[in-house]
């Protein structure tokens, strides 16, 4: 079909005003706040593939009636909210169209019975918590993507909050779910708490990003605000005897909602004046119903003495309450100084986190020409391991290629490292357009899995084609 | 300084604020103000670049940075740098210390502290080395021998073209940050040596005191103090409000 009666057959379904075509916007619409991207940009990066047009949805029968449309013309799609992704994935493919649904943002229900709060896709994520929060209660996800991030990308991407220890990921807090399939099909899986009816077609939406439909409606759990907290910060003499202190603590059975450990690097930087050399930095933050609080951090003190860390009170935690969300008002500073910067989380069992950890920092060191630092983090912790979210910046030519090179360098580094090791090459970040070139290995024998639900869920593939599988294999 | 929580902003009997456990860093306006040193520097290699700072061992992480950023040289005057201390003296040393080094043309500062918000010991210096002083420059261009400045005014931004010497006070602008420095000149920087200067090194200042000709006395909290009128009735309330608008506009004499 013809591009302008494509345009006409939108303005018919949403409205004129909710069909972008402005090159302007486009060009806005083009990629998400990968850290690539913002350097490029600032090395005058353009997008030469442009989105036709951005349809602006606010209801779910629009929502059918656009797919209906585009399955059937086959034209490929890109959902997105909040934009707040980091892994190319709201990069649009030439002549696609964008589906913002930001502007269905209506807080649906709050059920205080069952302690659910039902939301449409572009609800903000900080909306919802501070509406929450004057009734007492908490969505208990903080992403560091929390001033941007909206609840439909949200689970689109799996992703996960700094609470995390204490309220798991978006994937435990999902009880039901709505959305359109590729076909135009609305679905929606009911509120339950638990159920034993075959696989959870939850997880179908889980980490989909965009890939198998358009999601329109979540329920997640809320929590009343709990009562009491304990916060503690130690410094410990090393990052590996500080992984060692988190698998002991989470494997005891304790869930500090906040369990950080910082390298030497990044104590240093943010925490210098508490620091001896060499010293990585240990944050505790507990959190729950009167005495839990207590008796988890006194749990948490008698394992760091054990190790050796050194008390520094509560000081380091409310430092890192108050600046945790600081780069979403500076995300191009970085570029603006003229580095590629990006951050890069991975996952992996107790037996090999560490030894990923040492062999980044060693090869980055060793490999990347004119590397500012790399430093990394853990802040995610199961019972059976932990993440690692490096962060990692190099200066580069101010050309276009330059970042790109030094980025793909980098970003190679911790990929082949991860999975020399079996870690996954993506925690909570998800995988994007860019990581789709690594899912092969990720996967492995189960790749054929994915490739095989992508096919019944949207076998023209019109669906934010080059995320999760790469373009060139399906 | 927006690393200190706001419930730490309090001060103590000596007249300072409790700041140890804010990692040191260099100033945003200071960083415009090294940032466009060294880009003056690309542009003319033949021009050489000193950082100066003034300030106990401590501070010397911040001229290490400078160092590692390519600034050939460092030097550091030993002295408190207290919110207490009264822009006077720190112009003063820093007057002193720059004639030392002796042949300079332009000097970059801050437009102010970010602990005390002065703002005036650029302006001080300018005035005790007998130079001009631009204040709020956003960028300073090199053409042919002379400087192209440009600076904040209120109707905007103004161009200035001049020669030295001269000092400008540095502040932000949108696209002007300061470049990173990479792990190997990190550390190659911390093996360069960095000047060291006592104020007995400094003709006429044996102490920071005597530099200042003043001292700080008291920093205290003005109490707000507002007057509230509790009017429960929405007539009344109107009438009150048309009443106290009439008073306020003939006490300025503004029509009403």
């Amino acid at each position: 079909m013809e591009n302008q009666k494509v345009l006409e057959t939108f303005e018919q379904m949403v409205g004129k005003e909710f069909v972008q075509t402005e090159e302007a916007i486009l060009q806005e619409y083009a990629t998400d706040i990968t850290g690539l991207r913002m350097v490029q940009k600032h090395f005058g990066w353009k997008s030469e593939n442009l989105a036709q047009c951005i349809v602006k949805i606010h209801t779910k029968e629009e929502a059918v009636e656009v797919l209906q449309f585009l399955n059937q013309e086959k034209i490929v799609s890109v959902p997105r909210t909040g934009g707040s992704g980091v892994c190319l994935g709201l990069e649009t493919p030439k002549g696609s169209v964008v589906l913002d649904l930001s502007e269905m943002n209506e807080i649906i229900e709050i059920n205080e019975e069952n302690l659910t709060v039902t939301t449409q896709a572009g609800v903000a994520l900080e909306r919802l918590e501070k509406v929450l929060n004057k009734k007492g209660y908490t969505t208990g996800h903080f992403p560091q993507s929390l001033p941007l991030a909206q609840m439909g990308g949200l689970v689109a991407t799996r992703s996960i909050g700094q609470f995390s220890t204490r309220y798991g990921g978006i994937e435990d807090l999902l009880v039901g779910i709505e959305g359109v399939l590729p076909d135009g099909e609305l679905v929606r899986i009911k509120n339950i708490p638990r159920k034993s009816t075959g696989p959870d077609l939850r997880h179908i939406w889980l980490g989909s990003e965009g890939t198998m439909g358009v999601i329109t409606e979540v329920t997640v759990k809320i929590f009343p605000m709990m009562e009491e907290r304990c916060m503690q910060a130690y410094a410990i003499d090393s990052f590996h005897t500080g992984l060692a202190i988190i698998r002991e603590i989470v494997q005891a059975g304790w869930k500090p909602a906040v369990t950080r450990l910082h390298d030497e690097t990044e104590a240093a930087e943010s925490y210098g004046p508490f620091m001896q050399p060499g010293e990585s930095m240990l944050l505790f933050l507990s959190e729950g119903p009167k005495g839990y609080a207590t008796l988890e951090g006194n749990a948490i003190q008698a394992v760091v003495e054990k190790y050796g860390a050194r008390a520094l009170g509560s000081k380091p935690l409310e430092l890192w309450l108050k600046h945790r969300n600081d780069i979403c008002d500076h995300l191009d500073m970085y570029a603006k100084q003229g580095a590629v910067a990006d951050t890069c989380e991975i996952s992996a069992m107790w037996s090999d986190i560490g030894k990923i950890y040492t062999e980044v920092l060693e090869r980055a060191k060793a490999e990347v020409p004119h590397l500012v630092a790399i430093t990394g983090h853990s802040s995610h912790s199961y019972e059976q391991g932990t993440n690692i979210y490096f962060m990692m910046g190099a200066m580069c030519a101010p050309k276009v290629e330059a970042a790109q090179k030094t980025y793909d360098q980098l970003f190679g580094i911790i990929m082949e490292t991860t999975l020399k090791y079996n870690g996954s090459i993506c925690h909570h970040h998800g995988v994007g357009r860019y990581r789709a070139k690594w899912m092969k290995q990720e996967l492995g024998s189960a790749y054929p899995m994915l490739e095989k639900l992508k096919m019944a869920f949207d076998p023209n593939g019109v669906m934010n084609r080059g995320v999760l599988l790469p373009v060139d294999e399906k | 300084m927006d690393q200190v929580l706001s419930a730490d902003w309090v001060v103590q009997e000596d007249q300072t604020i409790d700041l140890s456990y804010a990692n040191r860093v260099i100033n945003t306006y200071d960083e415009q103000g090294l940032e466009t040193m060294l880009r003056l520097k690309d542009a003319d290699p033949n021009c050489s670049t000193i950082a100066m700072t003034l300030g106990t061992k401590e501070t010397e992480s911040m001229l290490t940075k400078a160092l590692a950023l390519q600034v050939e040289k460092a030097i550091r005057i030993d002295g408190e740098t207290a919110i207490s201390q009264p822009p006077q003296a720190v112009a003063r040393i820093l007057c002193a210390g720059i004639k030392k080094i002796g042949e300079v043309d332009l000097v970059l500062c801050g437009r102010q502290a970010s602990g005390s918000e002065n703002g005036q010991t650029g302006l001080i210096l300018a005035e005790l080395l007998g130079w001009p002083c631009i204040s709020l420059v956003t960028e300073v261009l090199k053409r042919d021998d002379r400087l192209v400045i440009l600076h904040q005014v209120d109707e905007g931004i103004e161009e200035v073209v001049m020669g030295g010497p001269v000092v400008l006070t540095m502040t932000q602008s949108a696209d002007h940050f300061l470049r990173m420095a990479t792990l190997r000149d990190m550390m190659d920087a911390k093996k360069k040596s960095i000047i060291h200067w006592r104020l007995e090194d400094l003709k006429e200042l044996q102490s920071v005191k005597e530099a200042a000709g003043a001292s700080l006395s008291r920093i205290f909290t003005i109490e707000e103090r507002k007057k509230c009128v509790m009017v429960e009735d929405a007539e009344e309330f109107a009438d009150r409000m048309i009443e106290e608008m009439r008073r306020v506009s003939k006490s300025e004499g503004v029509g009403l």
